[in-house]
């Protein structure tokens, strides 16, 4: 079953009652909430993901709620609760979905040591994945989102999961979190795309999810080969180039930005070097979406002299447009 | 005499150097001559003097140049010693007397 067939009268009482339990790839979550909010935002960006029996194991128990005071008339707020503890400060009462989103985030980014997790979008085309590695405000989730609604598979717009064992990315597909003038970036360049509403005066500032195309919800157990690094970052009116990053700086770039590199130890570190092994490694800057996903499209295809080629001729550092 | 680090692991791409300590779980950028001189002092297993080091060095060279950036940006004009020193400063190999 997947959360679109349930009945909007069944979603509300799983989620007021002792959980829904929601799989997003391999992780099962319980989640409680009465806002409407949050059971619109599942309704909208879940749609497409199975739900697991009443009952059934959860990797993680969690709540979006009101807080038990009197500040949930005097001024509304939201809590996110985990297994009955509160591990981050209240946040305004129409910041509901978006809490539920960071705090799904941080289950994952925090626990499932199981996997060497790095901060980064991953999308994949043909069997091999692309790593978008970067901190918030770099355009990652832009260009992930761009990628998405171009025929690329969404993998994770956050986290990227690599599996000890093959060496894989599992898919952890879930909303893709758009914030200020990328949202509207996305809008005009997917029209189709189904978006929830802008929150703003968040954090992040204003903040609005795009749900997952159900193809990548669908496929959530296929794995990924890694096969590119790329370090994006937005340009304003710059043309699409890749410039060759050197491997070692790469390694770096995904250590520092992992969040359990330091757990995993010298596993970690062998992991990492695969991974590394394994991929063209660039950095990525974009100025246009359209150009931006037509360049690394061509990435892809078979046959032709695709740039990853070209900059392997070329030294270190010499761009490649 | 220098050794390298216990549990130390290394890889080389394109003549730079990632380095990682086991002990303090620390990894490290590294350019050519200084991944050379730990890789050196990790296949030798017994402590090196500057000087044989040096020579292996000389003798097999340090790989691709230098890219911009490393950690050890200065390597090129740092001695051995100094280099020994620096690599001992961020827990990559410890000097002894001879």
């Amino acid at each position: 079953m997947i959360v679109h067939d349930l009945p909007p009268r069944d979603l509300h009482r799983h989620l007021t009652g002792e959980g829904l339990r929601l799989r997003t790839g391999p992780v099962v979550t319980s989640i409680r909430s009465s806002l409407e909010a949050v059971r619109h935002g599942i309704a909208l960006h879940y749609a497409a993901h199975p739900v697991e029996p009443a009952g059934s194991f959860a990797d993680f128990h969690i709540s979006v709620e009101r807080p038990r005071t009197v500040r949930r008339w005097l001024q509304p707020q939201v809590v996110f609760r985990f297994d009955g503890t509160e591990p981050f400060a209240p946040l305004p009462g129409d910041q509901g979905f978006p809490m539920l989103e960071w705090g799904l985030n941080w289950c994952v980014s925090s626990h499932c040591h199981q996997y060497l997790i790095i901060h980064a979008a991953v999308v994949e085309r043909g069997g091999n994945a692309l790593i978008l590695p970067a901190p918030s405000g770099s355009g990652k989730s832009t260009l992930c989102a761009g990628l998405t609604f171009r025929g690329w598979r969404l993998l994770s717009d956050e986290l990227a999961l690599i599996d000890p064992a093959s060496g894989r990315i599992l898919p952890l597909p879930r909303p893709i979190s758009l914030k200020n003038a990328s949202i509207e970036v996305i809008r005009a360049f997917s029209p189709t795309a189904a978006f929830g509403p802008v929150v703003t005066e968040t954090t992040k500032g204003s903040v609005a999810h795009v749900r997952p195309p159900p193809e990548g919800v669908r496929r959530a157990n296929e794995s990924a080969a890694p096969r590119w690094v790329m370090i994006p970052r937005y340009l304003a009116g710059t043309p699409p180039t890749l410039t060759p990053l050197p491997k070692a700086r790469a390694f770096m770039q995904l250590a520092d930005n992992a969040f359990n590199y330091n757990v995993h130890g010298r596993q970690g570190f062998d992991l990492l070097a695969s991974v590394i092994d394994r991929c063209d490694c660039y950095e990525f800057v974009y100025g246009n979406l359209e150009e931006a996903a037509a360049l690394l499209t061509g990435l892809t295809q078979p046959g032709i002299d695709e740039p990853a080629t070209a900059a392997a001729s070329a030294p270190a550092g010499a761009p490649v447009s | 005499m220098a050794a390298g680090a216990a549990d130390l692991a290394l890889r080389q791409w394109d003549g730079e150097w990632v380095a990682y300590v086991g002990a303090t779980g620390s990894t490290h950028l590294l350019g050519p001559i200084a991944g050379k001189v730990l890789e050196s002092l990790a296949r030798s297993g017994d402590p090196l003097t500057p000087a044989a080091l040096s020579e292996i060095v000389s003798r097999e060279g340090s790989g691709t140049p230098q890219a911009e950036g490393s950690e050890l940006i200065e390597e090129p004009q740092l001695s051995m010693h100094e280099l020994l020193e620096e690599l001992e400063r961020i827990g990559l190999a410890t000097m002894r007397p001879l």
